[in-house]
């Protein structure tokens, strides 16, 4: 039996599971850390936390933007402007799921307008390539 | 140093210390003003909070009411029309239909007629089958209104009985309006329909509404903290429904405020800016040094440029009427800092650009027969190849930036279906900014053209016909040089645009360098800005911005096909397993959907 090399609290959104090679075990622990940076990044909105994850072209289905696929660039400044039109209030991933080569987590995003709070539902897709978990969808609605 | 302050002494008067000295004031004062308001919500907030909310309560409620009242008004309209109802009391159909239709806004409401023994005896619009208890209810002589659920659609229905001369209830009229659409729904089919849409986009707060009353009424089956409750009542004064609104919160509040003296602050910084740069150039105007004279309006441009960008001007105004044009979804670029990090940000900085363009331009001109060059005849040579190899530079750099404007925008260049896309106001914009970054990149190359003269003229004062055409032979070295440079195999030099466009762009620039230097020779006070000049700026434009967009699309158009074979080799069965999961879990949050999944009814 390989024991994992680190180890996490056990989050009710992330459903640890043991596996039976170490690079397995390594691998979703390194899904389980993007989720959890680009929780950071929707919590502080600071998309530097998320920029690192982003693939060569994502798809963005943002609230009020054109959905469609756009490049890294292009996908930054997007979050950017979607940060600072609604500010973050609270942030937290409710539900994820993995397979060997896709993850995707749900959360729930609080933002400030208006004096009042609302909140969006955000979905984030993550693919595996070269032993990188990268961001493939990003969908708030 | 000395040298230095004595120079800013000359720009620095009395009216810019005085504006300058009000503008900050202003700005102090503003933001004194914000510190007084936040400490005053801080230290009142449940009584501004309470006042906020009774507000925006009233304001909701009376959207309803007005909802309710605009289908009660029509009803009225109807009961107290007697043609209509003594045709229906005489059981004449078509009479009924054709008095029906000629009411004015029949068509924006459902109507239904029912007799005595409750069968419909007409209907128009929407059937919306009201409870067979709402209809004894009313022809029992009650009016009264409800809010009904049909499917994904929430209608507001006034019941209303029909009563004889003689005061029987001889049958009931129901009319009915469309209230809201399912919110579910709404947001990816009906953006802009219902009544929580008109209070999404009046407060932006997701107010919700209720209409099916719990196991001991309406006020009970709320159990969120967060919200607050208005009952909403019918026409005959029973409570019909709930509206459940966000409560106002704090930290939101004062960044909603925050935002407004932000708002102003950065306006009064603008005009000072504005202010500032109107002063250095009308001081500049009497400066006896030339250099002076070029750079400072230039580095004056620039600086203003990253100033704007720092204080967000005027992209926080427009972004919040939630406007595309400074929305990063058409086009943005890393470059500069987040110059261009939008289609709006990018139209400033191209008029900026075409700004400085424009004034080197005008001061090469103004400047272009007075200093003569002597240099070596070969030293001049020299000079003007660099100077041609600049240019070709200059060319390769506006063909990367008209390839990035194409692929890495989101605008469709080419509609097939029309040629001037109105549909599209984001592509008129990208249009104008072309056109901007074309201009600039004319005027630039025309000055360097005017300027290598300056080199070469000390050599062809001898012979007339060169004489009367100035600018000739430079024009002659850079077509040569553009020759030789796309000589050199692609793979080394790597040029954005290829040879006939280069080409065509040289002839052009170089002829309007002989025609501003030709007419510089004739006209003694000769303006660079006159419609004429403008005209032929635009004409050049016009006669290669087609050709180099058309190339770029195309090459985009392969780079599509890449993609698309691309997307189809990808396994999609994880991304649709993503898209349904996500739907799901966006479906959880809904209510009333999992209620409706579970009751057999």
């Amino acid at each position: 039996m390989v024991y994992p090399e680190y180890s996490f609290p056990q989050d009710t959104w992330w459903k640890d599971k043991k596996y039976k090679t170490k690079e397995k075990q390594q691998k979703f622990d390194n899904c389980k850390i993007t989720f959890m940076n680009i929780a950071d990044g929707l919590q502080y909105n600071n998309v530097t936390y998320i920029s690192p994850y982003f693939q060569n072209e994502i798809y963005l289905s943002l609230h009020n933007t054109e959905k469609g696929y756009y490049s890294r660039e292009q996908s930054a400044y997007i979050i950017e402007s979607f940060f600072s039109l609604y500010p973050v209030y609270s942030f937290r991933w409710r539900n994820s799921t993995r397979s060997e080569t896709y993850a995707f987590a749900v959360g729930k995003y609080r933002y400030k307008r208006n004096g009042f709070i609302n909140s969006f539902t955000v979905s984030v897709s993550l693919k595996y390539i070269n032993n990188l978990w990268l961001i493939d969808q990003i969908l708030v609605n | 140093m000395h040298k230095i302050l004595n120079t800013l002494k000359i720009y620095i008067t009395k009216p810019i210390i005085i504006l300058t000295l009000i503008g900050i004031l202003t700005i102090i004062i503003t933001y004194l003003a914000k510190l007084y308001f936040i400490n005053v919500i801080e230290t009142n907030w449940s009584e501004i909070s309470r006042e906020k909310i009774t507000e925006t309560e009233k304001d909701c409620a009376d959207l309803f009411y007005k909802y309710q009242n605009g289908t009660k008004e029509f009803s009225d309209r109807l009961i107290n029309n007697r043609r209509l109802i003594n045709s229906f009391l005489n059981q004449n159909l078509r009479r009924t239909y054709e008095t029906f239709y000629d009411i004015p806004e029949s068509d924006l409401y459902n109507t239904e007629l029912y007799n005595s023994r409750l069968e419909l005896f007409m209907f128009s619009g929407r059937q919306i089958q009201p409870g067979i208890v709402e209809l004894r209810k009313a022809l029992g002589g009650e009016r009264f209104s409800v809010v009904k659920e049909v499917g994904l659609y929430s209608y507001i229905n006034i019941f209303t009985p029909v009563i004889s001369e003689s005061g029987n209830t001889e049958g009931v009229l129901v009319t009915s309006r469309l209230l809201d659409i399912d919110p579910y729904l709404r947001s990816r089919l009906f953006e802009n329909s219902g009544i929580s849409s008109e209070i999404y986009n009046k407060y932006h707060i997701d107010a919700e509404f209720k209409f099916k009353p719990g196991q001991n009424g309406y006020q009970q089956s709320v159990t969120e903290s967060e919200y607050s409750v208005v009952n909403l009542t019918g026409i005959n004064g029973e409570t019909i429904g709930m509206l459940l609104i966000p409560k106002l919160d704090k930290s939101s509040y004062i960044l909603s405020i925050e935002k407004k003296f932000d708002n102003y602050i950065v306006f009064i910084v603008f005009i000072l800016n504005v202010i500032f740069i109107y002063s250095i150039f009308v001081k500049l105007r009497n400066s006896k040094s030339l250099l002076l004279r070029l750079t400072v309006p230039v580095i004056i441009i620039v600086l203003s440029r990253y100033l704007w960008l720092l204080i967000e001007f005027p992209s926080r105004y427009v972004r919040e009427f939630e406007l595309d044009l400074f929305s990063p979804s058409h086009y943005a670029s890393s470059f500069g800092f987040g110059i261009a990090k939008s289609l709006g940000e990018l139209f400033i900085s191209f008029l900026a650009l075409t700004v400085i363009c424009f004034y080197i331009l005008s001061f090469t001109i103004k400047y272009y027969p007075e200093k003569k060059q002597k240099l070596s005849k070969f030293t001049s040579i020299g000079v003007t190849i660099i100077l041609a190899l600049f240019t070709l530079f200059l060319v390769h750099i506006y063909g990367i930036i008209i390839q990035s404007l194409i692929y890495e925008s989101t605008i469709k260049f080419i509609d097939k279906s029309e040629i001037f896309s109105f549909n599209q106001p984001e592509l008129i914009i990208m249009r104008i900014n072309i056109l901007l970054i074309s201009v600039s990149l004319l005027s630039a190359a025309v000055s360097i053209s005017l300027l290598s003269d300056k080199f070469l003229k000390p050599f062809y004062v001898r012979y007339k016909l060169l004489q009367r055409n100035p600018v000739f032979i430079s024009a002659v070295i850079f077509l040569i040089v553009t020759f030789l440079v796309y000589l050199i195999p692609s793979r080394i030099t790597n040029l954005s645009l290829n040879f006939w466009i280069s080409f065509v762009m040289i002839i052009l620039v170089s002829s309007l360098a002989i025609y501003i230097a030709n007419r510089k020779l004739y006209e003694r006070s000769y303006h660079l800005l006159n419609i004429r000049n403008i005209s032929l700026f635009l004409l050049a434009c016009a006669l290669f911005i087609p050709a180099i967009t058309l190339n770029k699309i195309i090459s985009q158009e392969n780079r599509y096909l890449e993609k698309a074979a691309k997307e189809i080799a990808f396994q999609p069965s994880d991304r649709i397993i993503f898209l349904v999961t996500a739907a799901m879990e966006e479906a959880r949050d809904y209510e009333e959907l999992s209620k409706d999944i579970y009751d057999p009814n």
